[in-house]
């Protein structure tokens, strides 16, 4: 409850008692915490209220015997197999599927932080080792996250350890943690560079583990950021989460990511102390964040492009499709978001890049191939799912659809022109209702989320 | 009508028909072939007989109850189509008084034949047809239910009577029917139909049977089978312009190494066959055309085997055996005479083939001093294998493949596919380095008197679920004028058992051989079934829905025995046969 | 062989002008400059098609001195017989197979730029293919490429549309990544078309339209709606623009069934059809030709020759050669004397050819000296980027003292 953050606050806990619970809350929050939501999905947050439905998304929910099973199964035959399409498969499976979705959802921010490709990695065993790695402490600890990373094996190829020797210091990885993973460019120097480097020598890969190379580690004296001594690697770690930079750099990407892509330097500041407070345990950040006025304001609202992964499977949550995972991979890697294989170490930029004219030519012809081939797998037969609920007038039609796909978020001439085609098509209730889920996922509108 | 002709007819019926009855299990036809009865100059004639034991069978089988209660057929079954078909035959059957079934094998369960002749100016051939019927009761009775549909239709029938108890009907001046109470006889064509019922009748005129081409075919296939297919290739030829279009060099070479031979031996061969047979729990189909090589020249020497070779050498029987295919080829000549067989545009691709093995045979020429050494067989192994080279098992449990080469000159030969071997095992390690796997190490045994080589990892792998990579284990060894390679030694070692034997190393008369059994099929199928199961879920399937699939997979793969894809070459026919056994 | 300019000039006695970087006289620096804007055309009408030969082309047997004695002596086995190569010069002659290249040369509208390469040159393929994409021969670890930087310099002007394309490349080649924008890799042109789903004719006419409709909103400038809203309108009429020249179009030439051809077809189509992209990459693999090189190179040089003779003809049947700068090149020669399997090794400079946009075909520089070698490889005289520089400043417009970091001198093809 408010109460400790001043007014003004933009992290202060939304009150949902007091000022309402809507339908339309609960779309926003279901959007940007999972790969889309299924109408009853919706429904059953709107019953439950704010306060329970964080609570389901932010605490460990059980998974189904067939959730289970059908993900050991996934993952089993990408390890025998040692195809990397086959883990893709498997990780879009969960994120369909699990009963943890912000989990997956917030498993990929940080694929995308700590942005490793298995084009170099070439290895299904210690790609998904990494991702397990990113699983567990995806709402849990940074620390122990980026910890972690500093000795991932997928890492460690990636960012060519093994060629950081005392007499000739790699800094590619001591780079990118500063850069990329903690702080953020302009937040230290070159010669902390350096330094940080020398700290990570010996931190190699042998027979396919993490190995401490004794050999190759520099022990002498280090400054780094303004502390001097024997640094190592973890002391990096630790001195660069102590930076005042580092929440602030992490701040801004999960505002990018989850809020909006323009964040004031007022919500960067406060969600940045709030990480500090919190010392990095991402849950109680999380359960912040997607609780609170900042979170519910209108303006943040219906404000983020969508990235492949929303677009085609918060297409198929909404419209409950059996998807063939295997065309879906194809589809997203033409979209521009191949899981597993990142452009490079930036990971995807997001927003208005994964825009232009061939991509956009593409999510629109995914509209159709969706609604009326199987080439992506066959959604739930519209005739049937208007029938049981109860559906009847072309009106009551168009404002099922808007409100699920659009969250009612389109204009008077734009809804007139739906309705409009429901008139004229020609067609069984069922075709018309498919033309018309087509032509909301051909909107613009259909593009944010 | 109860002449002594009749009367020796009928007994002669009789005698065959009990005849038939006692031998249980062949397909029989108690009269002789329509062919007789076909106006001479046909294109193409077929010809079923006895499908009444067959359509029983299919009716009481059990693989058609599973059939209909799979839930795939029940998708089918809840479909608009089938409902309306289903509609249809209720109609349908109302109206004659008798199940679907029952008509078929009341009315087919005899003899049936059609064939098709060449309509001057016109690509539309002409066609005759005539079902000969067991029950001479059927007939009268169809009629008569028939009869009323017709007129429902709005065709514009014309009746007449031929005087010797035939009815001749014409509909649309375009149909023309004879029946009486044995044989409904059609056709497109007046005269033509005029002719079949000459035949019929008795009368002693020119028929199909005396065809040149036509006696050709039936000395060389037989006439006694339950279907059969006729095809006048040499008329087709010249209605096609000479070659059924097809060209005299081809554009790939594998097609060319595979049938080229064959299609040429077609274009020249005055007919073409086709048998059908099933039995209690096997069929087999045959087609045949004339094999006289003579005609093609010696540009298609490679394809066929010179006496006193007759063949290819068998499929070797190893234990867990999958499938195998053996072929005979000259590949020394076929390579020499590229150019004659093959397109010019795909030769420089033979150039940069050339240009590739010379990374993996340094300093020979692959025409001249690589072909000669290997013989003229080859042939392809797949089975089960053991995993004796691993503490455990690899995920993904592929079977064990090999090649077995025979050497024309052994020595030569075996060091040339050594060096091959050795180098290939090379290159194959430098880039296990470069991309992270494990290398092998080059190995010998002896076994049985036979020297192995083969590559080993350097540790032996232990796991229950190894990678894939593990599946493979290259082994190579010389046997006596063969060759093998194999990518598992335990397979390698079978393969020697089994060449030691004589049988697996007399030539048969076979000029190529597929074999697959689908036992062990089915066991490894089985074996990698989560693999499948997971492939169905990443298509969308639900986990149940998944194993329910493979389940069916299995059932229907365990139905079926063995499937044998066979050609021989003799010197005055060839023939394709495809065989089959089910359970 | 035409008499092109420069020949006619250095008959003149107007040295100087020829290749790299030295200025020439004023009064014909003027009059040529005239001529030359008169007939370039506007800047986003101008087309970069780069295609890459993957693997090391052996360039000494693709330009061939066949008069100098030391090229037979290097390549008994391989070397190509002076009575063999097509002659382009008094002492150069092209590969035989080469007869497509041999024809626009001697249209003056191709230039071979001898001797390319760079300082300290790499002979791993990945380590020179990046060096080649990068521009950056210096820096380890290299994100961005050439291309990808220039077209960040103009992030904004190419904000949602698709200024670039590789076209039949598993991954976006690194020349083209840039940091500012998104640059796709197309397998097909047909992903490129409206689909409109199943249903009767009706359904589906009446579905175009109001995709058309509803994506023709007013909004606010600048914010998202408004750049996605944009996007589709020009989405749709690229679409229907691609539409209607793929019905129409018709490819003036014959191309080869190979890959390239195939590729270089689908780029003329993007070009006619007014596709709106400016730079297209390609790229034809398996130069690396260590053994039985013979073959092996015939038949790539025949591709590759055949493929850009067909594109170059189609071009011009729809007047389009003007706008069209194509240019080929290799991430690193190859030895001059072969090896014992027939075949060369990695080697250093080799030659870029350039299909010009104006006139300027023709040899530029002098062939390298095949005794004066650095470590047996041929020596370079001219930068690749100086090549690079050339297109930016003087074809794409856009300044490569930024892309490039430095300033080099200009090679005279554009």
């Amino acid at each position: 409850m408010s109460g400790s953050q001043p007014a003004g606050d933009p992290l202060r806990q939304y009150d949902s008692k007091k000022l309402g619970w809507t339908h339309r809350d609960a779309t926003h929050l279901l959007w940007r915490t999972q790969f889309g939501a299924s109408d009853a999905e919706i429904e059953q947050a709107t019953e439950a209220g704010l306060e329970k439905t964080l609570d389901r998304l932010l605490t460990p929910q059980e998974e189904s015997p067939d959730f289970e099973s059908s993900d050991r199964l996934l993952r089993q035959v990408a390890v025998d197999t040692g195809n990397i399409s086959h883990l893709k498969a498997w990780w879009l499976y969960r994120m369909l599927n699990s009963a943890n979705p912000l989990v997956e959802k917030v498993s990929l921010f940080w694929h995308n932080h700590f942005a490793t490709s298995n084009a170099k990695v070439d290895s299904v065993d210690h790609m998904v080792a990494q991702n397990d790695l990113i699983r567990k402490e995806a709402v849990g600890s940074f620390r122990k996250l980026l910890s972690g990373m500093a000795r991932d094996v997928a890492m460690l190829i990636w960012l060519d350890s093994n060629a950081n020797r005392k007499r000739q210091p790699n800094e590619n990885f001591a780079r990118e943690v500063m850069e990329l993973f903690s702080l953020g460019v302009g937040n230290y120097t070159e010669q902390d560079i350096a330094e940080a480097a020398r700290a990570f020598t010996g931190w190699h890969l042998r027979d396919d583990k993490y190995w401490f190379n004794r050999r190759q580690h520099d022990f002498t004296q280090k400054t780094l950021l303004g502390t001097t001594g024997t640094l190592d690697g973890e002391d990096v770690i630790e001195i660069c989460l102590g930076q005042a930079a580092c929440p602030h750099f992490l701040a801004e990407k999960l505002l990018a990511t989850f809020v909006t892509p323009r964040p004031d330097k007022q919500d960067v500041a406060q969600l940045a102390s709030r990480i500090r407070a919190h010392d990095f345990q991402m849950t109680s950040v999380f359960r912040e964040l997607f609780g609170s006025d900042l979170f519910f304001s209108s303006s943040v609202r219906r404000s983020i492009i969508k990235s492949p992964l929303e677009l085609v499977l918060g297409a198929y949550r909404a419209l409950g499709n059996r998807p063939n995972l295997q065309t879906t991979i194809g589809l997203l890697a033409s979209l521009g978001q191949d899981v597993f294989e990142p452009p490079t170490v930036k990971g995807w930029e997001g927003g208005r890049l994964w825009i232009h004219s061939a991509s956009m030519l593409l999510r629109t012809n995914f509209a159709p191939a969706l609604t009326s081939s199987s080439r992506f797998g066959t959604i739930d037969d519209p005739q049937s799912v208007l029938k049981s609920d109860g559906r009847k007038t072309q009106d009551d039609v168009v404002r099922y659809y808007t409100e699920l796909l659009l969250a009612g978020d389109v204009e008077p001439a734009s809804k007139q022109q739906l309705t409009e085609y429901l008139k004229k098509a020609e067609g069984d209730r069922g075709e018309r209702s498919r033309g018309l889920i087509q032509l909301i996922m051909s909107m613009p509108e259909y593009q944010i989320v | 009508m109860f002449n002594r002709t009749w009367v020796f007819r009928l007994f002669v019926v009789a005698l065959v028909t009990s005849a038939g009855a006692l031998l249980a299990g062949r397909a029989v036809a108690e009269s002789p072939s329509l062919a007789n009865s076909i106006p001479p100059g046909a294109l193409a004639f077929g010809e079923v007989a006895d499908l009444e034991s067959v359509i029983d069978r299919v009716q009481d089988s059990d693989y058609l109850k599973q059939v209909v209660e799979s839930p795939q057929f029940q998708d089918v079954a809840n479909s608009q189509q089938y409902k309306q078909a289903q509609a249809g035959r209720a109609v349908l059957e109302k109206q004659l008084g008798m199940d679907l079934w029952t008509v078929g094998k009341k009315l087919l369960g005899n003899r049936i034949a059609v064939a098709v002749y060449p309509k001057p100016n016109s690509k539309q051939p002409d066609a005759v047809a005539i079902i000969q019927v067991k029950d001479a009761k059927t007939l009268v009775d169809l009629r008569k239910q028939v009869e009323p549909l017709l007129v429902l239709t709005g065709a514009k029938i014309k009746q007449s009577e031929n005087g010797d108890g035939v009815e001749l009907v014409a509909i649309n001046d375009n149909a023309f029917f004879a029946i009486n109470d044995k044989w409904i006889a059609a056709s497109s064509n007046r005269d033509l139909l005029t002719k079949t019922v000459e035949l019929l009748s008795g009368e002693k005129a020119a028929s199909l049977a005396q065809d040149e081409a036509y006696q050709l075919m039936s000395k060389k296939m037989g006439s006694e089978h339950l279907g059969r297919v006729f095809v006048n290739t040499g008329t087709l030829a010249e209605a096609t312009g000479g070659r059924f279009g097809l060209p005299e060099k081809m554009d790939n070479p594998l097609f060319s190494l595979l049938v080229g031979g064959i299609l040429e031996l077609a274009v020249h061969s005055p007919y073409a066959g086709l048998t059908l047979d099933v039995e209690e729990n096997q069929f087999a189909i045959s087609v045949g055309i004339s094999g006289e090589r003579k005609k093609l020249g010696e540009t298609f020497s490679p394809f066929f085997a010179t006496p006193p070779e007759t063949g290819t050498r068998p499929i070797p029987a190893v234990p867990q055996l999958i499938g195998g295919v053996t072929i005979y080829r000259d590949f020394a000549d076929w390579y020499g005479r590229r150019e004659e067989l093959l397109q010019p545009q795909i030769l420089p691709a033979f150039d940069k083939f050339e240009a590739g093995l010379g990374n993996l045979l340094p300093g020979r020429d692959f025409g001249e001093d690589v072909l000669p050494q290997l013989g003229k067989n080859i042939t392809l192994v797949a089975a089960r294998q053991d995993y004796s080279h691993l503490e455990g098992k690899p995920g993904v449990k592929l079977p064990g493949f090999a090649a077995i080469f025979e050497l024309g000159k052994p020595d030569e030969g075996a060091q040339t596919f050594q060096l091959f071997f050795q180098t290939l095992s090379a290159i194959l390690n430098i880039q296990a380095g470069q991309q992270g796997r494990k290398p092998w190490l080059l190995d010998t045994e002896l076994y049985k008197d036979v020297k192995v080589s083969y590559g080993r990892y350097l540790k032996k792998p232990e796991g229950d679920r190894l990678p894939l990579v593990f599946n493979f284990m290259p082994a190579s060894a010389r046997v006596g004028d063969k060759f093998i390679i194999s990518s598992s030694v335990d397979l390698c070692r079978n393969l020697i058992d089994a060449l030691k034997k004589p049988e697996n190393n007399k030539r048969v008369e076979k000029n190529f051989n597929l074999e697959l059994q689908f036992d062990p099929f089915a066991d490894i199928i089985e074996a990698n079934q989560d693999f499948f199961q997971a492939q169905r879920i990443q298509q969308g399937r639900t986990i149940d829905e998944a194993k329910q699939d493979m389940a069916a997979i299995l059932d229907v793969l365990r139905q079926i025995k063995s499937l044998d894809f066979n050609t021989t070459a003799t010197n005055d026919a060839f023939t394709v046969q495809l065989k089959g056994a089910w359970k | 062989m035409a008499t092109t300019r420069r020949t006619f000039l250095t008959n003149v006695g107007a040295a100087g002008i020829v290749s790299l970087g030295a200025t020439p006289p004023w009064f014909l620096t003027r009059a040529a400059l005239a001529t030359e804007k008169a007939e370039k055309p506007p800047t986003e009408k101008r087309i970069l098609v780069l295609v890459q030969l993957a693997g090391g082309n052996d360039g000494l047997n693709t330009v061939i001195p066949y008069t100098d004695p030391e090229y037979q002596k290097a390549r008994p086995g391989i070397g190509i017989g002076k009575d063999a190569v097509l002659k382009i010069g008094d002492d150069l002659g092209l590969h035989p197979q080469m007869t497509g290249f041999r024809e626009i040369f001697d249209e003056g509208r191709l230039a071979v730029i001898q001797g390319v390469g760079y300082p300290n040159p790499n002979r791993s393929h990945f380590r020179s293919t990046d060096i080649w994409h990068s521009a950056r021969p210096d820096v380890e670890y290299t994100e961005d490429g050439w291309l990808g930087r220039s077209l960040d310099l103009h992030a904004k002007r190419h904000a949602g549309k698709t200024p670039a394309l590789a076209l039949g490349t598993d991954r976006l080649p690194l020349a083209l990544v840039c940091s500012k924008l998104s640059v796709p890799t197309v397998q097909n042109v047909r992903e490129f078309q409206l689909q409109l789903g199943a249903g009767s004719v009706a359904n589906r006419k009446l579905r175009r339209r109001l995709i058309g409709d509803l994506a023709n909103r007013p909004s606010a400038t600048g914010s998202d709606l408004d750049f996605l809203r944009k996007t589709t309108q020009t989405a749709l009429t690229t679409a229907r623009k691609l539409e209607k020249v793929t019905a129409t179009y018709k490819p003036a030439a014959e191309y080869p069934g190979n890959g390239l051809g195939q590729k270089l077809k689908t780029v003329a189509q993007l070009i006619a059809g007014d596709f709106g992209t400016n730079i297209f990459f390609v790229s034809l693999g398996g130069f690396d030709t260590h053994s039985q090189q013979a073959g092996a190179h015939q038949g790539l040089l025949t591709e590759l020759s055949s493929a850009i003779r067909a594109f170059y003809l189609d071009l011009k049947e729809h007047k389009l050669q003007d706008r069209v700068l194509l240019a080929t090149y290799s991430e690193f020669g190859r030895r001059v004397k072969e090896n014992g399997s027939l075949g060369t090794d990695h080697g250093a400079a080799s030659q870029m050819f350039v299909v010009t946009p104006g006139d300027k075909g023709g040899l530029i520089g002098k062939h390298p000296s095949l005794t004066d070698l650095s470590q047996g490889d041929l020596k370079h005289h001219t930068d690749f980027r100086s090549v690079y520089a050339t297109i930016l400043d003087n074809w794409l417009d856009i300044s490569s003292q930024s892309v490039l970091g430095h300033k080099f001198p200009a090679v005279d093809f554009v």
